[in-house]
């Protein structure tokens, strides 16, 4: 039983460190900090230690969770988003920070279970508190600026949960249970379908795939930088991570309408998400180019990179999807450590920008090379990432994601998304080009911090992009 | 008798009133209401088929989504409080500083 309770150390304190925040009264800013970034970093060092000692055989199950060496390997990206877009938070008002860095490991710990939840209640529960937390995180401080991104995210998100429900209502009508793994037979075929596509629909609106995207954009860009950082990364994850366990993992079957052998309903479901995943890349990738705000130019290509990962599940076409469990686990392993680290690291280059000058255009970071060259070059090996020049880790992540779908016979699949890949490496550049050649119109102040972490992401991003042939063939 | 496809119907007509009020509505308040109809019609639907099947997961999450929809809407008011005293009131279709 020991062995159990070790593997689940990582959760347990992140839960203690709430808890003690919550109970005991009368803290400080600094005995608040504190508590949080150390429970958040010691349960990030307890999961790579669980990934690093590669214990496969660790996996336990029960009617609501499955944990596995999966589910750490998706909580370390969490935690680590989480660790340094707390402690990037600059200028918090006393008041403020208990919200701050109790939301924050709360919102991580509600995504570990969502992650793990192999039961439609408990993932219905634990995504709903993901959500709500992030709600509150986008609206901090509180200006007109991030309540109006707030109530944005917040409408959008209620609707999504509500059809979230709906879609979960109408899967135990036809299939009797709420398990997603266990299922024993489905009586009404065109209600199991109707299910899927507003499962689909819901978790669509969380990772911001095309016709459900438009919040996104207001929110990271109205939110502040740290807390984007967060949203768009850890909880798109999040339900991207809870798609693959939801689709991959339930069973299909032939519907009764029509002899064909692709009328099934996962043949449904991939037409749906091809389709999903090209409009996705398009449109992020043209909107971003007539951006001329930096912030928002990353929220768009934030999109465009949803439209990647949605890519993955166009393997629901072969009957034989469960065997490709593993391989997806991994190639979308690596594609969201790099978005982790490049996206999450650019928009905390932008939380500089926004607490001392309060807005992210193209003019603001122009010259930015005379100004701050650490922060300079830091922000342009992440942009670079962004586009996927190669040795850098953002490379790694496309050439692993187009690499599987190009073995599995997608190949045009994944020759658009080398396409998009291709448009978005101009808008990208233009922000080099503007730290680089262009005069500085603005005066901001250094934040050494600040710097330092977007500078550690940076060297994240070249370094692990240089090892992942190596994490590929010892984990695959 | 209760058939199955009433149930449906009737849930089906409260989901597309909640839709029809978030399409429609730009007060804060209907739009919270909204959001409570759209996830009571999906309870509705969850109920009525553990009642069926005489499954007690099904009334378990009812509760839990009923729990759920409350911190939601607590959420939604703090929100709208704090928007209400940042002035301007709680009309969202005044809500335009981020346009692209």
């Amino acid at each position: 039983m020991v062995y159990y309770y070790f593997y689940m150390a990582p959760i347990i304190l992140i839960l203690f460190a709430i808890i003690s925040m919550i109970l005991i009264p009368f803290m400080n800013k600094k005995w608040i900090m504190g508590i949080s970034s150390t429970g958040i970093f010691i349960s990030l060092l307890l999961s790579m230690y669980v990934i690093i000692t590669d214990n496969r055989s660790f996996y336990t199950s029960s009617d609501f969770f499955t944990i596995s060496y999966y589910t750490y390997l998706f909580f370390m990206l969490f935690s680590f988003i989480g660790l340094f877009s707390s402690l990037s938070l600059r200028n918090v008002k006393e008041r403020d920070v208990s919200i701050y860095y109790i939301l924050i490991p709360f919102s991580l710990m509600a995504m570990y279970f969502a992650i793990s939840s192999n039961n439609l209640i408990s993932l219905f529960v634990s995504f709903e508190a993901a959500s709500i937390s992030t709600y509150a995180l986008a609206g901090m401080p509180k200006e007109k600026r991030t309540l109006e991104a707030s109530i944005k995210y917040f409408v959008i998100g209620a609707l999504s949960s509500g059809i979230i429900l709906l879609g979960i209502s109408y899967y135990y009508i036809s299939t009797d249970t709420f398990s997603i793994i266990s299922v024993n037979g489905v009586n009404n075929f065109s209600l199991y379908i109707l299910s899927l596509v507003l499962l689909l629909v819901g978790f669509g609106f969380k990772l911001s795939l095309f016709p459900f995207h438009n919040w996104a954009v207001d929110t990271y860009t109205g939110a502040r930088a740290t807390v984007s950082s967060l949203l768009s990364t850890a909880s798109k994850i999040m339900a991207l991570i809870i798609m693959i366990n939801i689709f991959f993992n339930i069973q299909y079957m032939k519907t009764p309408y029509s002899s064909h052998i692709h009328f099934t309903t996962n043949g449904i479901l991939y037409i749906l998400f091809i389709i999903i995943s090209i409009l996705t890349m398009f449109y992020g990738n043209i909107t971003a180019l007539m951006q001329r705000d930096v912030k928002r130019m990353l929220a768009y290509s934030s999109i465009a990179n949803a439209g990647y990962m949605a890519m993955i599940f166009s393997l629901l076409y072969y009957d034989s999807y469960k065997t490709f469990i593993p391989l997806i686990y991994l190639v979308i392993f690596i594609f969201s450590l790099a978005y982790v680290i490049m996206k999450g690291g650019s928009f905390l280059a932008m939380e500089n920008f926004e607490a001392y000058s309060k807005s992210t255009t193209l003019d603001d970071l122009s010259g930015l090379s005379k100004r701050s060259p650490i922060l300079a070059i830091s922000f342009t090996v992440l942009l670079f990432s962004l586009a996927g020049i190669p040795p850098t880790l953002g490379f790694m992540g496309k050439f692993y994601l187009f690499y599987t779908l190009v073995e599995n016979n997608f190949w045009w699949l994944a020759l658009i998304g080398v396409i998009n890949s291709a448009i978005s490496v101009y808008y990208y550049f233009r922000v080099v080009m503007y730290m680089y050649w262009k005069e500085p119109r603005v005066e901001i102040k250094k934040d050494t911090l600040l710097e330092m972490v977007v500078l550690l992401m940076a060297i994240l991003a070249v370094i692990i992009g240089i090892l992942t042939p190596y994490i590929y063939s010892i984990m695959g | 008798m209760i058939q199955l496809w009433m149930v449906l119907f009737l849930s089906t007509l409260y989901f597309s009133i909640g839709i029809m009020g978030i399409l429609v509505a730009r007060g804060g308040i209907k739009l919270l209401m909204s959001v409570e109809i759209i996830i009571n019609a999906a309870n509705i639907n969850i109920l009525a088929w553990a009642l069926n099947i005489n499954d007690s997961n099904g009334i378990f999450f009812v509760l839990l989504s009923i729990a759920i929809a409350a911190a939601e809407s607590v959420i939604g008011f703090a929100i709208l409080v704090s928007l209400h005293r940042k002035g301007k009131g709680i009309n969202l279709a005044k809500l335009t500083d981020l346009r692209w």
